[in-house]
């Protein structure tokens, strides 16, 4: 019986390896244009036909996601919300009250440093243009910033804006929400490793052809290029998030004013410069991001460590923080002395 | 009306689990292995190694693809519109939604050297000889290689 067991095991050996030649695992890279930035899905497939079907669905699904929380929109539940502020509840498809729960729960967990409200003080200042509004104004607006009185009820599937004039946007949650739901599509197609970069927030599984993980780069705040990078991390199975005060900005008399406006204040926050975070959802690590950055290097670790997720904190003057359980699973690389501190 | 909004109880799936290796199905084929391995003699051995060494064999007689690292392509909203080497200088022209890039290519390296996008971001990446250089505002996309993004396979930032 044994010995009948061990040639099975050589026959299944064989037999293996020569199916393996005969249909090669290859990479296959596609990017589209969807929730206003690029989206890149890469799939290791040994069919060309079944990579391109598979991603054409995980495509298909963020456009649907999009659709659901478009801002912009006036057809989508987002606006609907905004729209009903202070009127009545908004009854919302699974997908769209997931992502406000979700968010919620952050808001919750950070204190409100993450907060999908506050895109009315947001919206007072113009990047474009490099416009910030008058402190007067940014004093009137701020008290229509407040998650909790975006109510929602899991019954009825509702969501409801308390105060006529608050609006609720899912900016700083979608990006890896639909990173998520993306992989979910693949792996259901069969597909068995996958990289979906739906622009800085990337979630992966699987390995590449040849048995080697996927390896992500995390962009220096102060890089000439996009491409700067200041390390690089192996990703298995896990999503990773960043959020920088390099991508909506202007400067004024020598001070940066970015996007990442803490809710508290109304204001930019000041004293980091990035912050990436890894974990296994990239719903969870896409709104952390956001609520590290918000929350400054000492109280980010601090969260990030409670909740059990891998950070990486660059502050003000270009030194690097990280949580204990990154320093083994990073490469940080040698970074030129003029991008330290800009 | 039952509003909360407020979680209650913190989602378990929010909180990473420390250490938490899943038992994999290698563990138990190992297992399966050792009990298997106790009683074999040195001829089964000797078999066994001859059909991995013929095994491995058959990783060598297949040849995989070579990955071109010498060709750009250049999408325009996800449709390929040039696939150019990288070894003859020349500059075309793509339209995109707000109007004309200009792409150089020389001397084995590729840039945008002309774009009708407010920030210029994708003319101040310069020259590149792998990777991408993405023009989000006029939905450009140039790449180097079929499928090689050189040291990484993607950017957070």
């Amino acid at each position: 019986m044994k010995r009948l067991l061990f040639l099975a095991l050589n026959l299944a050996l064989i037999l293996s390896t020569f199916s393996c030649n005969w249909r090669k695992d290859e990479t296959y890279r596609k990017s589209e244009f969807l929730l206003d930035t690029i989206v890149t899905i890469t799939v290791v497939s040994d069919s060309e036909k079944k990579a391109g079907n598979a991603m054409d669905k995980a495509f298909a699904e963020i456009k649907r996601i999009g659709k659901l929380i478009n801002f912009f929109s006036p057809d989508s539940e987002i606006s609907a919300i905004n729209r009903n502020a202070g009127i009545s509840p908004v009854a919302l498809s699974p997908d769209t009250y997931t992502l406000l729960e979700r968010a919620t729960e952050v808001s919750t967990e950070t204190g409100g440093a993450f907060d999908m409200t506050v895109g009315v003080v947001v919206n007072l200042y113009d990047f474009h243009k490099k416009i910030r509004p008058s402190d007067a104004l940014i004093r009137e607006k701020l008290p229509l910033v407040n998650f909790r009185d975006l109510m929602l009820n899991q019954d009825k599937q509702t969501a409801f804006l308390k105060r006529k004039g608050m609006t609720v946007d899912a900016g700083g949650i979608a990006k890896g929400y639909a990173a998520d739901r993306a992989i979910e599509i693949l792996k259901s197609e069969g597909i068995k490793a996958a990289l979906v970069a739906v622009a800085g927030d990337i979630r992966a599984y699987g390995l590449k052809p040849g048995g080697t993980p996927w390896r992500v780069g995390i962009r220096d705040p102060r890089g000439q290029s996009m491409d700067d990078i200041i390390a690089t991390l192996e990703l298995r199975d896990m999503a990773i998030s960043t959020s920088g005060d390099y991508e909506r900005f202007f400067i004024e008399t020598g001070k940066r004013y970015h996007h990442l406006i803490d809710p508290k204040t109304g204001y930019p926050a000041g004293g980091v410069m990035g912050v990436t975070i890894v974990g296994p959802l990239g719903v969870y690590t896409d709104s952390l991001a956001t609520a590290l950055f918000i929350s400054g290097i000492d109280k980010g670790l601090k969260i990030a460590g409670t909740l059990g997720y891998d950070a990486l904190m660059i502050d003000k003057t270009g030194k690097i923080h990280m949580t204990d359980t990154l320093k083994n699973k990073i490469t940080l690389k040698p970074r030129m002395e003029t991008n330290k501190n800009k | 009306m039952e509003f909360n909004s407020q979680p209650a109880t913190r989602n378990p799936q929010l909180v990473v689990p420390r250490n938490s290796q899943p038992a994999t199905i290698c563990e138990a084929g190992l297992s399966l292995l050792k009990e298997t391995f106790k009683e074999i003699t040195i001829y089964d051995w000797a078999l066994f190694v001859a059909l991995i060494l013929l095994s491995l064999s058959g990783l060598f007689l297949v040849k995989g693809l070579a990955l071109s690292g010498n060709t750009a392509t250049i999408e325009v909203n996800g449709k390929l519109i040039y696939r150019l080497s990288l070894n003859e200088d020349k500059t075309v022209e793509v339209h995109g939604p707000v109007g004309v890039t200009r792409i150089e290519v020389k001397a084995g390296k590729i840039r945008i050297t002309d774009s009708p996008c407010p920030n210029k971001l994708c003319i101040r990446q310069g020259w590149i000889e792998r990777g991408a250089i993405i023009c989000l505002p006029n939905r450009v996309v140039v790449t180097i290689g079929g499928d090689t993004m050189g040291e990484v396979d993607a950017i957070s930032g």
